[in-house]
């Protein structure tokens, strides 16, 4: 009678360590995936914030130039009637090929106003995009 | 047919086994967890000093007229002048890197700076700045050692550094 209760007895200890473990299971596959998650977005957050920095600063350097086509050739590169700056996964500039993230200017000299569009994207999506008008007087 | 008594060592035994893995899934979640937070809360706070610092400068120099904006050159570093006309006669408010922190001063002009007088807006690792002809350019170095940097257009840029 004794010895059958003692079976009994670690017989549900074991049931209800495999329901813990099953629970936590559970549980662990959920919170791994709102870490992920939190880290995607923290990440993202991240090149946001730096994305809304690179244009803020490339469309100062836009409007500084005027729309003169010499000064935005030596300061960005050529591309499709626009320019473009290249940067790796750590925002350095680089090359096309090396790229993670772009930035696409866009320049037009409208009667007296400066137009300009700066998008900054990564691979699949525009991040940030600031348009920008200027008045170049009539001179 | 195993003896109920042995029956009863391999439960505590798969008991055990058990425990141990419940142990270890809960051990692997803390540290994956700290993990993530950690690396969140770095880059946090890597962006919060890139952004106030960033946008802290580039509003005042916006908001200020640019003629006003001066870059004074200091042994510790340059000094951003942004000069304010009032009634009471002419007040600057100085933008300057020192002891670890971007610091404000606000007084009046005739009056010599005190770095340490200064308001801390916020620690971070170092601020550089420079004015070339109609460009003030921010360069920042988070205390993670992060480097960023940002371009403010001058269009009525008169005064020249000191």
């Amino acid at each position: 009678m004794m010895k059958s209760i003692m079976l009994s007895r670690s017989g549900l200890y074991l049931v209800e360590f495999v329901i813990v473990l099953f629970v936590l299971c559970i549980v662990s596959v959920i919170v791994f995936q709102l870490f992920i998650k939190g880290s995607q977005i923290s990440a993202d957050a991240y090149d946001l914030n730096i994305a809304v920095v690179r244009a803020e600063s490339i469309t100062e350097e836009v409007l500084a130039s005027a729309g003169e086509d010499a000064i935005l050739a030596e300061r960005f590169d050529n591309a499709n009637g626009g320019y473009v700056l290249y940067y790796d996964e750590k925002w350095n500039l680089t090359d096309a090929d090396k790229c993670k993230y772009s930035a696409l200017i866009s320049v037009i000299q409208k009667d007296f106003m400066l137009l300009s569009d700066v998008s900054i994207k990564n691979s699949s999506t525009v991040l940030y995009s600031i348009h920008t008008e200027r008045y170049l007087g009539m001179d | 047919m195993l003896p109920v008594n042995q029956k009863g060592n391999y439960s505590l035994i798969l008991v055990l086994v058990l425990f141990c893995i419940f142990t270890f899934i809960f051990l692997l979640l803390i540290s994956v967890g700290g993990g993530v937070y950690k690396n969140t809360v770095s880059k946090t706070d890597e962006s919060y000093q890139i952004r106030t610092v960033l946008s802290y400068i580039s509003n005042k120099v916006r908001y200020a007229d640019s003629k006003d904006v001066q870059l004074l050159q200091k042994k510790g570093g340059n000094i951003l002048a942004i000069a304010d006309d009032t009634t009471n006669g002419i007040y600057v408010t100085y933008i300057y890197f020192f002891d670890g922190s971007l610091k404000e001063l606000y007084q009046k002009k005739e009056k010599d700076i005190q770095m340490d007088f200064g308001e801390e807006i916020i620690k971070t690792g170092r601020v550089d700045m420079q004015m070339d002809e109609n460009f003030l350019s921010i360069d920042l170095t988070t205390s993670k050692g992060t480097k960023e940097s940002m371009s403010i257009f001058l269009p009525d840029q008169g005064s020249k550094p000191t």
